[in-house]
């Protein structure tokens, strides 16, 4: 989907980025220098002082709740053992992993590269960084534009920023929480909380809240509906709103069945609006990127066409494929945003016929868009329809055990275990089903 | 959690990690399922990073043949380590590697086997006793058995929210929003009860201070209710509720947005006052006195929004709250419930009306007495909301009086404030810089260490 961050638009799945694919020369090494070890130290005596003062013991009282010596309370490392943590958590009545990321989180750590630069000259590197698809150079640089920033919108802006990093690397939750920072601080100028709150909308659609969805992009859509509302900005963030309330509705149908007339008219009003709007902007500022937004509206009336009973399942599947066969080898595509839109199509695909379809139709038809919306997501490292297919994937055995139909086990090879193991860490909601999968194919045992 | 069980028949010979179960007995102790546990999510971050049990090794500064320690128990960089690996969030690793049972809390609880042989709606009414009595540890159990024992999408929705009204009894505020998304997750509920839980929602997000999601499901939530004339009471309070949180959502978004214009003012002392008389109406009609209190809150409210809108003196308003509060307070113990908690609510908006609009020189000293007041509320009421507000007002009132060079004698803390202060920062993530900023500069945690426990014990002194 859009990130709004400005006069430019773009995905944050843009398939000309580097994939995001962490690799195996990828993961560095853990920074355990001399002055972290110290810093930790202090966070750590920080938390056994509050611990014994919350609970009013003296330190031999504290060092025994702990199993621990008196002497040896705080390892010389500061790198204390998972039992100690959850004790002082226990002690302290915190979660265990708020203890640990304080203990193991600087929260003053400023990259060195970027202590010389002033405001400004960060803020055209973060968004050179968000063009090239550096989400980890880019986080970093919002950091560092957090500290420098010298009002409130400076730091909204830096909020932005970060939170747009976190969406890139598919870290939704962190991204939600970003923005939801930024839209907290006092005198934020109104377009840049107008990007805000548009990013806010997206962030909860994408984790599934979509209650939150619907109604902050429903309240943007009501205020930006005044005619003078024209520039670039506010005819996108109006674009983008119609966008997440009418998907929202649409991913609502299976929640909602007693509402399918309802949801569905509405879906259907502000997708073919929202369609418009983007394939207007797309002529206007000759940014590609929009077009291919518009292309996943035209899935999304698909869906609403079947589920509404305009259109015959069968038939809407029946497009979908012809769709996809533009996309046969997606390596073809040049355009990122136009390739998402078509992972996009194969997931509707997906839920046409897990709603609608039966027997082995369902399941031909479910086998096809679900490897095709992977193979797209794989090429884009697009965290959201991962999560997507393979849920979509893991309900069609469900299914198929239901049915008693024969089916094969799913064969997982480590390309698709790192990707259910990180989608695990995005999504969580998908946690139960991650784990599902992988017990279900015992992959682990194999390793 | 999701992890693998103990009781797993998988065979530990062709582990790649020494250690990693290779003790095998009669029946495995913590240290034996906690070394499993490690050893599945080392192998799920290998195959994840694609590379090999050396490389993992070494970014986790290990060596690769005691990746896993005798002992099961992991420092701290390696969980760290392994979340940077797995892209996971550092608490998510540790529930995986702990187990699934560590953090339930309510497995602990002597009366669940009793609950669990209960039937819904019995355990329904035992949990509106419980909300009732303020005993939310007990009606957590009791919705989670909720959640166990439901049979239709309604149930399961509705046990949800008893777990989210738990929570927010707690004031756990964040587990309150998870519960309550959980219920509106639940597929085919029905439009009464999924009003329900949108009005808890909205009402969690203001708690928590997300103002753009408490003001956007309340402003849906009240369109999606219409206009009908006929609605029953359960449709009616949830109406009075979604306008409350629509017209204070709009009153605290009064500091964020200096800009807010007169019109939206306008409608947030509109959705107040429409709040208010629906909750006397109800009072009046049902016989229930806590609609009574929730409507003098609203009152409160739409003083502090004319004080912003300039329809009252600054002044008058302030004198007119104070006025109240005192005489309420006179006799806390003859106050309870909503009634009392109203008067906790007149002290914030006495207390904000001063800080915004007077001068610090003129007010520090009344907004100590209302925070005094909001205390009082706060402890009568078990209240951790207003615990929260209480500090954060005391730490805006002393910036404001430094800024204006106004002397203040030093900012210390009883035992039993520390304690409130250290379990706040516990149940409220969002609330840990301010409580950081005031015991590290106010230096209440150092000289809180330097006294002796026996006496902290006691509560004889402050730091």
């Amino acid at each position: 989907m859009i990130a709004l961050f400005g006069t430019v638009a773009r995905s944050t799945a843009n398939g000309t980025q580097p994939p995001d694919r962490v690799r195996e020369d990828a993961i560095g090494d853990l920074n355990m220098s001399g002055r972290r070890s110290v810093n930790q130290r202090e966070r750590l005596s920080r938390f056994v002082d509050l611990a014994r003062v919350y609970r009013g013991w003296t330190r031999s009282e504290l060092s025994t709740a702990l199993g621990r010596d008196p002497s040896k309370l705080i390892p010389e490392s500061g790198n204390p053992k998972l039992d100690l943590l959850v004790g002082i958590a226990d002690a302290l009545d915190w979660t265990v992993g708020d203890v640990a990321e304080s203990v193991w989180k600087d929260p003053k750590q400023c990259g060195p590269e970027y202590e010389d630069l002033d405001y400004v000259a960060l803020n055209k590197l973060s968004l050179e960084a968000h063009r090239n698809g550096q989400w980890q150079t880019m986080s970093n640089i919002a950091n560092a534009m957090m500290a420098k920033s010298r009002s409130a919108t400076e730091y909204a802006v830096a909020c932005n920023r970060l939170g747009g990093a976190y969406d890139g690397m598919g870290r939704y939750a962190n991204a939600l929480k970003t923005w939801q920072r930024g839209l907290s601080e006092r005198g934020v100028s109104e377009p840049i909380r107008i990007m805000l709150r548009g990013n806010l909308a997206n962030a909860h659609y994408t984790l599934w809240h979509l209650v939150e969805a619907r109604a902050i992009a429903g309240e943007l859509i009501d205020q930006l509906s005044d005619p003078t509302r024209c520039s670039r900005l506010e005819r996108v963030s109006a674009a983008n709103a119609r966008y997440v309330r009418a998907n929202t509705m649409r991913r609502m149908l299976t929640e909602e069945p007693d509402t399918t007339p309802s949801l569905c008219q509405r879906a259907h009003d502000d997708l073919t609006r929202g369609r418009e709007d983007y394939l207007e902007l797309a002529e206007e500022f000759g940014d590609d990127s929009y077009r291919g937004v518009a292309n996943t509206c035209t899935a999304a009336l698909l869906e609403i066409h079947a589920a509404s009973g305009a259109l015959e399942p069968i038939e809407a599947t029946r497009q979908i494929e012809e769709g996809l066969d533009s996309v046969v080898d997606p390596s073809t595509v040049s355009s990122g945003d136009q390739l998402e839109s078509w992972g996009w199509w194969a997931i509707f695909g997906c839920n046409i016929s897990l709603r609608h379809l039966e027997g082995d139709c369902m399941h031909r038809n479910m086998a096809v868009f679900t490897n095709k919306a992977i193979e797209i997501a794989e090429h884009l490292g697009n965290w959201s329809m991962r999560e997507r297919a393979f849920t979509l994937e893991h309900f069609r055995r469900q299914q198929a055990g239901l049915e008693q139909v024969q089916a094969q086990p799913w064969p997982l090879d480590d390309e698709d275990i790192r990707t259910i193991t990180g989608t695990m860490g995005r999504f969580p909601s998908f946690r139960e089903v991650g784990w599902q999968i992988l017990r279900g194919a015992n992959v682990l045992d194999a390793s | 959690m999701h992890t693998t069980n103990a009781a797993s028949t998988r065979s530990h010979g062709s582990s790649a990690y020494p250690n990693a179960g290779t003790h095998k007995r009669t029946f495995q102790s913590l240290e034996d399922d906690q070394r499993e546990r490690i050893s599945k999510v080392l192998d799920l971050a290998r195959v994840y990073r694609g590379c090999r049990v050396e490389t993992l090794a070494r970014h986790l500064g290990r060596d690769p043949t005691r990746l896993i320690t005798e002992s099961g128990n992991p420092k701290v960089d390696f969980i760290a380590g392994l979340a940077q690996s797995l892209e996971w969030p550092i608490e998510h690793v540790i529930r995986a590697i702990r187990g699934p049972h560590a953090f339930c809390r309510s497995q602990r609880n002597p009366v669940l086997h009793s609950i669990d042989t209960a039937e819904y709606h019995t355990l329904n009414e035992q949990a509106i006793a419980a909300h009732r009595s303020g005993e939310w540890e007990h009606m957590l159990t009791l919705g989670n058995a909720m959640i166990a024992s439901s049979r239709t999408p309604d149930e399961c929705a509705l046990g949800h929210s008893c777990v989210s009204c738990a929570h927010d009894g707690m004031g756990r505020y964040g587990n309150a929003i998870k519960s309550v998304q959980q219920g509106l997750s639940t597929h085919g509920t029905s439009q009464l009860t999924r009003f329900i839980l949108k009005a808890n929602l909205a009402n969690a997000h203001y708690v928590l201070w997300h103002l753009v999601e408490a003001h956007a499901i309340s402003n849906e939530l009240i369109q999606q209710l219409g206009t009908a004339q006929q609605k029953t009471r359960v449709e009616r309070a949830i109406e009075a509720l979604a306008f409350y949180v629509r017209g204070n959502s709009i009153r605290r978004m009064i500091s964020d947005k200096p800009d807010i214009r007169p019109a939206t003012l306008a409608r947030a002392k509109s959705d107040l006052t429409m709040a208010c008389n629906t909750y006397i109406k109800l009072s009046d009609e049902f016989g229930d006195d806590s609609y009574r209190g929730i409507a003098n809150t609203c009152a409160g409210a739409v003083l502090e929004i004319d004080a912003a809108s300039e329809e009252c003196d600054t002044l008058d308003a302030l004198t007119h709250i104070e006025a109240g509060v005192t005489e309420a307070l006179r006799i806390p113990t003859a106050l309870s419930g909503d009634h009392l908690e109203s008067w906790g609510w007149w002290s914030i908006f006495g207390a904000n009306i001063a800080l915004r609009h007077l001068p610090i020189c003129d007010t520090h000293q009344r907004v100590a007495q209302l925070h005094q007041s909001l205390l009082l509320a706060a402890e009568q009421n078990d209240h951790w909301g207003f615990r929260a507000t209480a500090f954060e007002l005391e730490l805006r009132r002393r910036d404001l009086a430094h800024e204006a060079a106004i002397p203040l004698p030093p900012w210390t803390l009883e035992p039993k404030e520390m304690e409130k202060l250290v379990s706040l920062m516990g149940r409220i993530p969002a609330f840990q810089p301010t409580g950081w900023r005031i015991l590290t500069e106010y230096r209440v945690l150092d000289r809180a260490v330097k006294i002796d426990p026996r006496t902290w014990r006691k509560g004889l002194c402050s730091a």
